[in-house]
C-alpha cells in the first residue's frame, strides 16, 4: 500500500474503535507513558491535543501539570507552513481553530523556544518497528522534529492496530525516538 | 388581525436547541438552519432567537435568504447550503456570507466576483458522499479543485462540508458509507496541505441517531423547530423536541346541515343524519393541504373535530355535532395542543402522503406568525 492508502486505511480504521474502547486504550498508553523515564526527567513537555478518533490527551495534559511540568501544544501557522510550541498553563487557555482542534490564541501566542523542550508526545495516524511515522501528508512534524534538542526524547503514541511492520519511507521523514500504543513500547535503535 | 394565525413559542425553541446540544461533544458549534423563512415559523425572528439560544452559524439555502438576513441586522455568520449563480455570487459577497461551493465553476464565478470587488469572500467546500445532488464527486475532482484553488486568492475557503441522505432511518449502513467517504475525502484535502476551521456533516437525524457524523459544526434544522426527522428518530429519541407552532383559528359561523345534504365543493360529504357543522376561515391558500379534505381534524375545545367537504381556498367546514359547548368564535387548533388532546404537523403529514417539513413550510404568508415567549 502506498502512504495515500495507508491513510485511508488507517482512518478509517482508528475510527471503527468504539469511543469507549479508545476512551480505555488512551488511559492505559498515557498511564505508561507517565511512567517512563524520558517522561519523568522532562520539565516542559510539547503534546497535541486530541480530537476525533485520535490517542486521547486531554486528561493527560492536566495530570502533567498536576506532576509539575510545563506543557506546550503544536500551534499550526498554515500560511507559513510551521509549527510553534506554545505554552500554556491550562486547557481552557485554548479554543477551536483548524479543524476544530483546540489552540491557543492565534493573536497573542506564547511561543516556547523549541530547543527547551525535552519530551515531545507526537501523533500520528501509523507508525512501524522502526519508529518511523505516518501523518497526514503536510510535513509539520518532518519540519519541526529536527528543531529540537539532540538530547530531547520524541515519542509517537497510538493505539496498537495503528502500528505496521515497515512504513513506506522518504528521504525527508523524521523517525521518532520511540513509538508507544496500549500494548508495545518500541524504543528505535540510535546510531551513536 | 385575522383569528387563523400560528403562534410561534420562542422559550420551546430555546429549549429543543438546548436540548439538540446535549447531545453534542463539547466544542461542537451549533447551526440553526433558517432556509425557507425557517421552514415556516419566520427567520428574521428565528435567527434573533437562535443567537440568543446559543447557535453560533445560522444555515440559508439561497444568498437572496442570507441578504435579507443581513439586512435586519443579524451578525452571526451565515451559510449559504446551496449553489449560487454568477449573479448571486456578488450578493453572497456583498452581504458577507459564507458561500457553499460544490463545483469549480462556482468556485470561478466567486472568485472573479471577489475581485471584481477587491473584497475576499468565505466559503466552504460541498462535497457529494451519497446525496446525489451538489458537490465534488470523485477524489479526482477534489485533487483538480484543490489544484485551482491554490491560484484563487479571492476565495477564503474555510470550510467542506457534505449532507445525510439517510440518516433517519434505521438502516444505518448508507450514512455509514457516507461518513467513511467523508473522511477519505477530508484525507485527499488534509495531504494537499489545505488546512479548514469548519468541518460539518450532521444534519438533525445526524445529530439525533449518530455519535462521529458531528465533526466540529451540526446543522439543525427541523428539530429545533420541535419535530424529528421521521418516525424511527422520534422512537429512539434520547431527548424531547416539542413543536414551537400552534396554528390556530376560530369558527366563524355554524350551521345546521340536514340530512342528505351536501357540503362544500362537488359535493364530495353528505350528512348521514342532521350535523352541526362550523365553517373555519382557513383554506388551502393559507397552506391548509386541500389533500385533507375529508380526511383531517381539528380541535375544538379539546376535542376532535373532523374537517367534512372540500377544503377550499380561504375557508373549510367541520363537523361539530360531538361539541356542544363549540359555537362562534370558538377557538380552533389546526396544528397544535389543546385540553389533552393534540394533532401535530407529523399527523398531518401522515394523512397525505407527505412529510412534517412540507407542511411546514406551505403555510402561507397570509397566516401571520406572531411570537410568545
Amino acid at each position: 500500500m502506498n502512504k495515500s492508502e495507508l491513510r485511508k486505511h488507517m482512518v478509517n480504521m482508528r475510527s471503527r474503535i468504539p469511543a469507549k474502547i479508545r476512551t480505555e486504550k488512551s488511559q492505559i498508553i498515557m498511564k505508561k507513558l507517565r511512567s517512563l523515564q524520558a517522561y519523568k526527567e522532562a520539565k516542559l513537555i510539547l503534546v497535541y491535543v486530541s480530537i476525533r478518533s485520535e490517542v486521547e490527551t486531554h486528561s493527560f495534559i492536566n495530570e502533567a501539570f498536576e506532576d509539575g511540568k510545563r506543557i506546550a501544544v503544536p500551534l499550526t501557522i498554515s500560511k507559513a507552513k510551521v509549527l510553534l510550541p506554545c505554552e500554556i498553563s491550562s486547557l481552557d487557555e485554548l479554543t477551536p481553530g483548524t479543524w476544530g482542534i483546540l489552540e491557543p490564541d492565534k493573536n497573542n501566542i506564547p511561543e516556547v523556544d523549541s530547543k527547551g523542550i525535552d519530551l515531545a508526545v507526537v501523533p500520528g495516524l501509523a507508525f512501524d518497528s522502526h519508529c518511523n511515522r505516518l501523518g497526514f501528508g503536510a510535513g509539520y512534524y518532518d519540519r519541526f522534529l529536527p528543531s529540537l534538542r539532540k538530547s530531547a526524547a520524541t515519542i509517537g503514541i497510538c493505539f496498537d492496530e495503528q502500528l505496521v511492520e515497515q512504513l513506506p519511507v522518504e528521504s525527508f521523514d523524521v523517525p521518532l525516538d520511540s513509538v508507544l500504543s496500549n500494548l508495545r513500547l518500541i524504543q528505535a535503535e540510535r546510531i551513536d | 388581525m385575522r383569528k387563523t394565525r400560528a403562534i410561534i413559542r420562542l422559550s420551546q425553541f430555546e429549549e429543543n436547541i438546548k436540548q439538540l446540544k446535549s447531545l453534542t461533544k463539547p466544542n461542537t458549534a451549533f447551526m440553526v438552519v433558517v432556509k425557507a423563512n425557517a421552514y415556516g415559523h419566520g427567520s428574521l425572528k428565528i435567527a434573533e432567537q437562535a443567537a440568543k439560544a446559543g447557535a453560533s452559524w445560522l444555515g440559508v439555502a439561497l444568498p437572496e435568504e442570507g441578504a435579507e438576513l443581513r439586512e435586519s441586522g443579524v451578525q452571526l455568520p451565515i451559510l449559504v447550503l446551496g449553489d449560487a449563480s454568477q449573479e448571486q455570487c456578488k450578493i453572497a459577497l456583498q452581504h458577507n456570507l459564507t458561500q457553499c461551493v460544490p463545483s469549480i465553476g462556482t468556485a470561478r464565478y466567486l472568485n472573479e466576483a471577489a475581485r471584481k470587488y477587491g473584497k475576499k469572500v468565505k466559503a466552504h467546500l460541498k462535497l457529494d458522499t451519497g446525496m446525489g445532488r451538489i458537490g465534488l464527486r470523485r477524489i479526482e475532482e477534489i485533487k483538480s479543485f484543490v489544484n485551482e484553488l491554490s491560484s484563487m486568492d479571492g476565495i477564503e475557503l474555510e470550510g467542506v462540508f457534505t449532507h445525510l441522505a439517510a440518516a433517519d432511518e434505521a438502516d444505518t449502513s448508507f450514512t455509514r458509507k457516507q461518513i467513511k467517504k467523508f473522511d477519505d475525502m477530508l484525507l485527499v484535502i488534509k495531504e494537499r496541505g489545505i488546512r479548514l476551521r469548519w468541518v460539518h456533516a450532521a444534519n438533525s437525524a445526524g445529530v439525533l441517531q449518530y455519535q462521529d457524523a458531528d465533526y466540529n459544526l451540526v446543522r439543525c434544522g427541523i428539530s429545533t423547530y420541535g419535530y424529528y426527522p421521521s418516525n424511527f428518530v422520534k422512537d429512539n429519541a434520547k431527548i424531547e423536541l416539542s413543536p414551537i407552532m400552534q396554528w390556530e383559528s376560530c369558527i366563524s359561523s355554524v350551521r345546521v346541515i340536514n340530512s342528505g345534504e351536501s357540503v362544500s365543493y362537488g359535493c364530495t360529504y353528505t350528512a348521514k343524519g342532521d350535523r352541526r357543522v362550523a365553517v373555519l376561515p382557513v383554506g388551502y391558500a393559507d397552506g391548509y393541504p386541500r389533500r385533507l379534505s375529508n380526511k383531517a381534524f381539528v380541535l375544538v375545545c379539546g376535542k376532535k373535530a373532523p374537517i367534512i367537504g372540500r377544503v377550499c381556498m380561504d375557508q373549510m367546514m367541520i363537523d361539530i355535532t360531538d361539541i356542544p359547548d363549540a359555537s362562534a368564535d370558538s377557538s380552533v387548533v389546526l396544528m397544535g395542543e389543546q385540553k389533552s388532546e393534540k394533532i401535530t404537523a407529523d399527523d398531518l403529514s401522515d394523512l397525505c402522503d407527505t412529510i412534517s417539513y412540507e407542511i411546514l413550510t406551505s403555510i402561507s404568508e397570509r397566516v401571520p406568525r406572531v411570537y410568545q415567549d
